[in-house]
């Protein structure tokens, strides 16, 4: 469908006289965070090869979607999910990531006022602020495509660990219906379709196993239908005024199953522990003396279903 | 994968002959093409239109599931050519390759040589 040689995966042709590499050698700075570097540097200078893909870019006083740049009116809609918490998180990371790793680096920049009187116009440690940073990460996290979450079926054998630029940027992603590959003698990566296109509709790339809370918080999208949302339900047995509570512990305690304990389920997927664990708890005064021999066996599908049976008999 | 980058910055750059500066007359989803295109992205098949406030890429033909790079007839002429080999150096039967090529997307050199090797695909590196 489409593919783009290396020269339009950013970070390649950056400027020569980007201070990146200088500032981020021998340093412990992050993948992600080192591309912010580069993005930055390259956005400030006018010359850079990539400011007509950068001038297509959100601005920081654009509402540019990414979670990070929700307002306190905005989180007002996630009061009960856990939603909050995982964004609050994720800010504190990025704003520890700006101090510890960023902040030090900057010194290896000049000053504006340094800057200015030599008559020069490279980025200046004023110009890399947090909010720039932040905007720098929204803009990687939202648009790259991160191939190491897909699936092989996606990602066809040696392929870059992140794919960011003109036209790859503009891919929706949630749908696994491209397959990405590099041809490393060509020096290109290759985009194909792995489901059948129609003219006109828009290409989507897959976003791995990742449900929209964590696709809302580390990408600001989310994915309609995406099968990999999930709901946590703690189980706790309820222990209080019941003749038979010992003996529900017993048998979780035989079964391997613990009290309380929280499961992730999914789409199409419940957890056998929590169907037992719930099917136990529901056992009536007359199953626990009819139907002793089969609650003494590992509970499987055939026994849960025969107690099920015999409870409506 | 910055090393991997970097690399391929040096290549690109060393190749590369675009003038510095040259940013103008490339604005909007049109001008954005016409610059990936002229820095050597295949965009043939691809269209970039405005979406609200952003870009969506879509494409510009209908396109088969599973296409590839080579095109379907040389797969299948490469798997062919695999079953010829088979045959010549195995006397077994070769049901197992005739259900492997039903499933075309999948292969490439990799399955091609396990082919040889009268290995599934599926199963990397196992030999029966």
């Amino acid at each position: 469908m489409l593919s783009v040689p290396a020269g339009l995966l950013f970070p390649t042709r950056v400027s020569d006289g980007s201070p990146v590499m200088g500032m981020i050698e021998n340093s412990t700075i992050g993948r992600i965070s080192a591309v912010c570097l580069y993005l930055i540097a390259e956005r400030h200078d006018p010359e850079s090869f990539w400011q007509p893909w950068i001038a297509s870019l959100p601005s920081e006083s654009d509402a540019f979607y990414h979670a990070l740049s929700y307002q306190e009116e905005d989180m007002v809609h996630f009061q009960a999910s856990s939603f909050r918490e995982l964004r609050m998180r994720k800010l504190a990371n990025l704003e520890r990531e700006y101090t510890e790793q960023v902040v030090p680096l900057l010194e290896k920049l000049p000053t504006r006022a340094d800057a200015q009187a030599a008559g020069l116009k490279n980025l200046t440690r004023e110009d890399l602020t947090k909010e720039v940073f932040i905007w720098a990460y929204s803009v990687v996290t939202t648009r790259a495509i991160f191939p190491g979450l897909l699936s092989d079926k996606e990602r066809r054998e040696e392929v870059p660990l992140l794919v960011l630029g003109p036209l790859t940027d503009s891919f929706a992603h949630g749908r696994g219906a491209t397959a990405i590959s590099y041809d490393a003698v060509r020096q290109r990566c290759i985009f194909s379709a792995l489901e059948a296109v129609q003219r006109g509709e828009r290409l989507s790339v897959g976003i791995g196993v990742t449900s929209n809370m964590e696709l809302l918080a580390n990408r600001g999208q989310l994915f309609t239908e995406n099968p990999n949302n999930f709901v946590l339900i703690k189980f706790q047995l309820d222990q209080t005024g019941d003749m038979h509570a010992a003996a529900r512990q017993a048998m979780m305690t035989s079964l391997n199953l613990t009290t309380p304990t929280t499961y992730v389920v999914r789409k199409g997927e419940m957890p056998q522990g929590l169907l037992t664990s719930l099917r136990i708890q529901s056992l009536t005064p007359v199953e626990f003396s009819a139907y002793d021999k089969a609650l003494n066996s590992p509970v499987s599908r055939a026994t849960v279903s025969l107690m099920s049976t015999a409870k409506y008999c | 994968m910055l090393i991997f980058l970097l690399a391929g910055l040096a290549a690109a750059n060393a190749a590369d002959n675009y003038a510095a500066g040259e940013t103008h007359g490339f604005e909007g989803a049109d001008g954005l093409v016409r610059w990936a295109k002229e820095n050597g992205a295949d965009t043939d098949h691809v269209e970039l239109v405005q979406d609200g406030d952003g870009m969506a890429l879509v494409a510009k033909r209908d396109f088969a599931a599973g296409a590839l790079r080579c095109g379907k007839g040389r797969v299948l002429f490469r798997v062919f050519l695999c079953n010829c080999l088979f045959l010549f150096v195995s006397s077994k039967p070769t049901f197992a390759i005739c259900t492997m090529a039903s499933d075309l997307p999948e292969y490439g050199p990799a399955a091609t040589s396990r082919i040889l090797l009268n290995q599934d695909p599926s199963q990397k590196g196992r030999a029966k």
